[in-house]
């Protein structure tokens, strides 16, 4: 697949695996696990990448003793989810044209 | 390899990214261990379970701007002494070894860039001497025609507008030969980029 595509497929699951709730690295990995091929490592840039574009923003929490990073999906995220469904609405649409093969 | 050690590790091959990004990916890797530890795994599983060290920076240097990656690096090189002072001790020291080193290779660069340009540069030459030549023997066929008698004239004409047509597809061709050395030269660009990084 184009990388610029995969890219933006695993943001959006990404933003949509924090849409519920917000969550830790870990458990987002395990979450999107079976539906995208993600690790720890892999995800960690694209975490970053989404921070920086204020499509989440960061805080720790206190736990067992440790501190947990956790991840929260802002309104610009959001926005991003709906754009990402807008985007694939207008290739599927292209997409039914080309399957079908014969022109109008 | 256990939990700290790993850190250890990341932070000295993370060294040359600004502070706050070196901060941030032993937070992240440091709260994703613990979580693994906390499934019930070891330290020593926690850690081998994130894959090889070499892919982690990569991943962490991917998208960092190019200036901080090449700064690592250095950092990193087995030229780096580690301190500042001796490295540039070596530097002056070592001055006559690679300074020629460096301008045989910059030069080698330009000489690159120069023969692939020089095609499309000929078959422009080449079309604008033939177009100047063609456009300036019509004027100059009618002067000799009446100068000389028709048959130069005539011979002045002729050549004129083959001169002319020789142009015209030597321009075509620069046309098509610059568009696609620009993509040669891009890969090349990108080929020396990739020397230095990475």
């Amino acid at each position: 697949m184009d990388p610029q595509m995969k890219r933006g497929i695993v943001e959006a699951c990404v933003l949509k695996a924090l849409e519920r709730q917000d969550n830790y690295g870990y458990q987002i990995v395990q979450d999107l696990s079976g539906i995208i091929e993600i690790s720890e490592s892999t995800l960690y840039p694209i975490l970053r990448r989404l921070e920086e574009q204020s499509r989440l923003s960061v805080y720790s929490v206190e736990h067992n003793g440790r501190l947990r990073r956790y991840y929260h999906l802002t309104d610009e995220g959001k926005a991003e989810i709906k754009a990402f469904l807008k985007d694939w609405f207008d290739v599927m649409t292209a997409y039914e044209f080309i399957k079908k093969g014969d022109a109008v | 390899m256990n939990k700290h050690d790993f850190l250890v590790v990341l932070r000295d091959r993370l060294n040359g990214l600004p502070e706050k990004d070196i901060e941030d990916s032993i937070a992240y890797y440091s709260s994703t261990l613990d979580d693994r530890i906390e499934s019930g795994k070891s330290e020593e599983e926690a850690v081998q379970d994130l894959g090889p060290i070499d892919d982690i920076i990569r991943q962490i240097k991917s998208d960092r701007p190019l200036k901080d990656v090449v700064k690592t690096s250095i950092a990193n090189s087995r030229l780096n002494t580690g301190s500042w002072a001796l490295n540039v001790i070596l530097l002056i020291l070592g001055f006559p070894l690679w300074f020629p080193l460096a301008i045989t290779a910059l030069v080698l660069v330009v000489v690159a860039y120069l023969l692939v340009w020089l095609v499309p540069l000929i078959a422009g030459v080449v079309s604008v001497s033939c177009i100047v030549g063609g456009l300036w023997s019509v004027p100059s066929a009618f002067y000799n025609g009446f100068a000389y008698g028709p048959l130069p004239g005539v011979a002045i004409f002729g050549m004129g507008l083959v001169a002319l047509g020789i142009g015209l597809f030597a321009g075509i061709g620069t046309y098509y030969l610059g568009k696609s050395f620009v993509g040669v030269s891009g890969k090349l660009g990108r080929g020396i980029k990739s020397l230095f990084v990475r």
